[in-house]
């Protein structure tokens, strides 16, 4: 695994340098029980394809973006940071 | 003209070469025609191909094994060692294979290097068609580098001069590409020989990469066909035109009639006489022992003590292994030739045994038509079963007789045969270079060269260098030294470095927001100048670390977390506060402040001989902080500690970390104040049962089952883990974490697992002797019917059982009265 | 007595036998060998000087109108986040967007006309003619740690601060010092850091 990918504040770095978030989702919000919490920390849609998700960029900038990625071929298609959400593609 | 004279050691002999031969043609040309013996069955083998290719050259230069001495120029004082000597020399019996020992890494003379570069277009090959692709993107106004294996570019030389003046071209000699990886990242070598045993990895990122790297020659398949004496023609010509050497006086020239023909009047040229020149499918075998001495036909044989092959080319693409094609432009031969115009039809003597297919592993035609016999016809199969190029040269020599077989023999096509998949690095590349630099980095505190002048026995934390215990006369026992440092701390004073636990500001409007959410306690309503212990959970009520969290101002707090633990403590607050949109800021400051802490029934006496503050406890209680001066330094005073005695955590600045250690130390020298290590500081803690993230919990921990149902405010509205620990709550626990002690001496090691009427029930997580108790003393995970104060407990270690009992109250000071005087 | 401020590398500077003085409050090598001399190999090659004593802030969110007079100086690290640093005490009060992080970071000059091949030896940021600039600024790893580089050049010559947590400071050196062996790499002192840096601060 070596492929690039944009971090939006300082472009395109090693994959290296990033922390690997996970498929973003939604938090059940309270009052949902703890059958909602626990659906949602254990399973994941682990998609075969284009899938949002979270990555940090630990070894840089130290924010936290999100990228779309095709999971079977980690072309990565868009990255925005979490208050850019309206730019989403 | 004078040239100096280059002198090396073959076996033990001296070899002299002439400047530009390799080490394989000085060899050649000292007289030498067996340079190894074949892996499994012995068979003698001389050079081949002249061009890496193929594994018959390979020996040990100066230590390193498998170089490939083709390839590398012949440098004075050089030792070279044959490999694969003492084999036996039988078809039946696997060979003897000896090695000679690589040098243990500390010693080794090896320097490894890499360096990452980026370029616009990465041109593989400096032959003629690398050049003009090199000069052609260039002139584009496109950085170029340009990566050659030889140690000079070639071709016409008016070309070459133009691509070295050119500057946006960067040339690469010795180097060698093994791999294109995603993202368009090269791998190459690089062997600086002026510099001998300095090999550079080049990380090599392109938008665009050009294999200009021409086509290689393989060799026929025929019975004999791996004698010394059999060379392929690229390699006779390079001995002729690149080394003057003239390597046989009669030669039989095999393969297709143009090539033939035009290799002839090379030859004859050169002084050789060619005595015939015969097709592949005429041929019946090779003839020799030692050393090729004539071919033999159906018909006749010819008496020659040279056989060339105008073998198949194919092109040198090894590096693009596992890469889609699209993706690099071929140019010049690596785009024109392939199997499909170099499969040949192999003679009836190519399922012979003798005839080799594979030089590395002995596979020969035989093997290879009866295991397509045996039902294994698929060329994957072909491989798995009978090792075909599955050793050094990766496969490049025998694909073409492999396939080429497969296809007569079993009637498809070459393209339905296909070749096996094959994947990076080709060719092979060493551990080595593969590492690099050897350089772990350690992460040191200021105080970290006292410590050592204080005699400090080390340990790794993480990246964490911390003292254990500290031997200042070097007595070498552990015990003794962590009870005298144990005994300073309980009776007088000790002082102790902490800056390697995480330290974190949260600031903001909404950092008290930031903290209710994450921590399980409330913070937004703690009082500005008070500290709480508290816990992170995740999701599932799963305790993830634990800290202090001191209110510092309206919007701004300070985190202490478990050494090692920072980096993800700091992230998990980043995700939180970027998710929900918070307005905070989070700094990492755990390398800018230096803590200490100074513990001990003494260590108010000791303090206050560096500071005006008020240390009394009605002024100054447990748990509160202040801003002061010590040792004349601006600090903060903590009134926290891990202990179980009156304790203050100092910190200030890190660059005046040394400064405050040292008046530390010389206030409490009037009270034998000790530094003390991590392991003293394990024994201390271990008697007030505090628990340490990590070591007493595990992945799967919460806090009810720890003991710390305290932690977890149900009644705050939301935080991590609520939901969840709120449900457990109301469930049976399924394991307990308590309290142990046993009678003696001896403590079984942590981890060691704890039985009941000898059924496993859990284990111990931290066991010491406590000089308190006169007794080993721990924790211990047991199912809820062992957790009563009393029950009877078994530890086992290394087959011996300990018998323990249940504690439930704290081994030491169980009131807490000590820490709070 | 005033306390001593102590670099990371205090203990490197003390083994190599440097000429000790006050700078700036903190105690850092005039020179290792020769002050005449050492400014000189610089330029012609490549070394690594402890400028750990800088001032440092971080300022989070837009900057708006910020006057800052040389020595000081701005880099910016993103659109939302800045650094600054300067020999002299950044006149900043701290507040929720604004971190004093001088102790945090230590910071070590590389520079010559082989600093970029050094750089590249030890990261996989791009230091390519044109890919940083004089005064930009870039967060990125570097002998496998975080590392802040600013690129800080003298007289056309290219020149990087490299800031690191000062834990870690000692190990970046040494990768230093090892990348660069083969262009005669070697440690300078203040005197001829400062007619790098372009400021004076007599020693005390």
């Amino acid at each position: 695994m070596s492929f690039l990918l944009k971090c939006p504040n300082c472009g395109e770095r090693s994959v290296y340098e990033f922390r690997f978030g996970g498929e973003i989702r939604q938090r059940p919000s309270p009052p949902a029980g703890p059958e909602a919490f626990i659906t949602y920390a254990l399973y994941k849609r682990n998609i075969a394809g284009v899938q949002w998700e979270w990555w940090y960029h630990r070894g840089g900038c130290g924010e936290w973006f999100k990228a779309s990625r095709n999971t079977l071929t980690n072309e990565v298609q868009q990255t925005l940071l979490p208050q850019d959400e309206e730019q989403r593609g | 003209m004078d040239q100096p004279e280059i002198l090396f050691q073959w076996n033990g002999n001296t070899v002299t070469a002439k400047p530009g031969d390799t080490v394989a043609s000085a060899i050649y040309r000292s007289g030498v025609r067996t340079f190894t013996y074949s892996y499994q069955h012995g068979r003698p083998r001389g050079l081949l191909c002249l061009t890496g290719a193929c594994p018959n050259c390979l020996v040990n230069i100066d230590g390193v094994p498998n170089v490939r001495s083709c390839t590398v120029p012949a440098r004075s004082g050089m030792s070279v060692l044959a490999q694969n000597q003492n084999v036996y020399r039988g078809f039946d019996s696997p060979a003897v294979k000896r090695f000679p020992a690589a040098p243990p890494l500390a010693e080794s003379p090896h320097h490894y290097e890499h360096v990452y570069l980026q370029f616009d277009v990465v041109v593989v090959g400096g032959g003629p068609c690398g050049l003009e692709a090199a000069l052609a993107s260039a002139e584009r106004g496109l950085q170029v580098a340009l990566l050659e294996k030889q140690p000079a570019l070639g071709g016409d030389s008016m070309l070459v001069e133009e691509v070295r003046a050119h500057p946006a071209i960067t040339i690469f000699v010795n180097c060698t590409c093994f791999g294109l990886y995603e993202g368009n990242l090269l791998g190459a070598v690089q062997i600086d020989y002026d510099r001998p045993h300095a090999e550079t990895l080049l990380h090599l990122r392109a938008a665009s990469v050009v294999a200009a790297t021409g086509a290689y020659e393989t060799q026929f398949l025929f019975a004999n066909n791996d004698l010394p004496g059999v060379m392929l023609s690229t390699a006779v010509q390079r001995l002729v035109h690149q080394h003057g050497i003239v390597p046989g006086k009669r030669a039989v020239l095999i393969g297709d009639a143009p090539r033939c023909s035009t290799l002839q009047i090379e030859l004859q040229a050169a002084g050789i006489e060619v005595v015939a020149s015969l097709r592949v499918d005429s041929v019946v075998s090779a003839v020799g022992e030692d050393h090729v001495r004539g071919v033999a036909t159906e018909a006749v044989t010819y008496d020659a003590d040279l056989v060339v092959m105008c073998g198949p080319l194919l092109p040198d693409l090894g590096f693009l292994a596992g890469t889609s094609p699209q993706s690099v432009t071929l140019v010049g031969a690596a785009a024109r030739e392939g199997f499909a115009n170099q499969a040949y039809t192999p003679p009836p003597s190519a399922q012979s045994t003798d005839a080799i297919a594979c030089l590395c592993m002995d596979v020969s035609g035989k093997d290879v038509a009866e295991t397509i016999a045996g039902g294994m016809g698929h060329i994957e199969l072909i491989k798995r079963f009978t090792k075909l190029g599955k050793s050094a040269c990766q496969g490049r020599m025998c694909q073409t007789a492999a396939v080429s077989l497969c296809s007569q023999i079993s009637g498809q096509t070459i393209a339905q045969v296909g070749t096996t998949v094959a994947r990076p690095p080709a060719p092979p590349v060493t551990l080595g270079v593969l590492a690099g630099m050897r350089h772990h980095p350690a992460r040191r505190t200021p105080m970290h060269y006292q410590h050592d002048q204080l005699g400090a026995v080390w340990m790794d934390m993480g990246d964490w260098k911390r003292p254990r215990y500290y031997d200042p006369a070097g007595i070498g026992n552990q015990e003794h030294c962590v009870k005298q440092e144990y005994r300073a701390v309980r009776e007088r004073a000790g002082i102790i470095d902490v800056s390697t636990l995480g330290k974190i500001e949260v600031k903001g409007s909404d950092a008290g927001r930031l903290l209710d959410l994450v921590f399980t306690h409330e913070f937004s309503t703690l009082p500005i100048g008070r500290i709480r212990y508290s816990v992170l959970c995740d999701e599932l009520g799963t305790i993830v670390d634990d800290g202090t969290i001191s209110r510092m101002d309206e919007e701004r707090y300070f985190i202490t977390t478990t050494t090692g633990n920072v980096d993800f403590v700091q992230q998990w607050l980043e995700w939180w506060a970027a998710a929900s949109a918070l307005e905070v800021t989070i700094t990492n400051l755990t390398a800018g402040l230096a803590s200490m802490n100074l513990a001990g029934p003494q260590a108010r006496g000791v303090l206050a001989q560096l500071t005006n503050c008020d240390l009394y406890s009605q002024n100054f209680p447990y748990m509160d902080w202040r801003q002061a001066t010590v040792a004349g330094v601006p600090a903060t005073l903590m009134r926290i500690g891990f202990v179980g005695e009156m304790s203050w955590e100092i910190v200030v600045a890190a660059e005046h970390g040394s400064h405050l250690w040292e008046q530390v130390l010389q206030a409490g020298a009037s009270v034998d104040l000790r530094a003390f290590g991590v392991e003293t500081q394990r024994v201390l803690r271990l008697e007030k049962m505090h628990i340490i993230v990590g070591v007493d919990t595990d992945a799967l921990s919460n806090p009810y089952e720890a003991g710390m149902a305290w932690v977890a405010k149900l009644d705050k509205e939301d935080f991590i883990g609520r939901a969840t620990l709120a449900r457990m709550k109301q469930n049976p626990l399924e394991r307990k974490l308590v309290g142990f002690e046993l009678e003696g001496h001896i403590a079984p090691p942590d981890g060691s697992p704890v039985l009941v009427d000898g059924q496993p029930v859990g284990w111990a997580t931290s066991v010491r002797f406590s000089w308190e108790k006169e007794k080993v003393i721990g924790m211990a995970w047991v199912t809820p019917a062992e957790a009563k104060h009393g029950t009877p407990i078994t530890l086992r270690s290394d087959a011996v059982d300990y018998s323990a009992i249940v504690v439930e109250e704290v081994f030491y000071d169980p009131t807490g009265q000590r820490l709070k005087m | 007595m005033e306390a001593q401020r102590l670099s990371a590398l205090h203990w490197f500077h003390l083994q190599a036998q440097a000429r000790l003085q006050t700078f700036f409050g903190w105690q850092l090598p005039a020179w290792y060998t020769q002050p005449a001399s050492e400014f000189a190999e610089v330029r012609a090659s490549v070394g690594i000087s402890d400028a750990s004593y800088l001032s440092k802030l971080d300022l989070r969110g837009p900057t708006g109108d910020l006057s800052l007079s040389p020595p000081a100086r701005l880099w910016k690290l993103t659109s939302a986040h800045t650094l600054i640093t300067s020999p002299l005490p950044i006149g900043f009060a701290a507040s929720s967007s604004v971190t004093d992080v001088s102790s945090v970071y230590s910071a070590i000059l590389l520079a010559g006309p082989k600093s970029r091949e050094v750089l590249q030896r030890l990261t996989t940021l791009s230091v390519r003619e044109g890919a940083m600039p004089e005064g930009a600024a870039r967060q990125t790893r570097l002998a496998h740690v975080n590392a802040t580089i600013l690129r800080s050049d003298c007289a056309g010559l290219p020149g990087f601060l490299i800031l690191n947590t000062r834990d870690v400071a000692e190990h970046v050196w040494h990768a230093l010092l090892h990348a660069g062996v083969q262009f005669g790499i070697r440690p300078f002192g203040m005197v001829a850091q400062q007619q790098w840096m372009g400021f004076r601060h007599d020693a005390a």
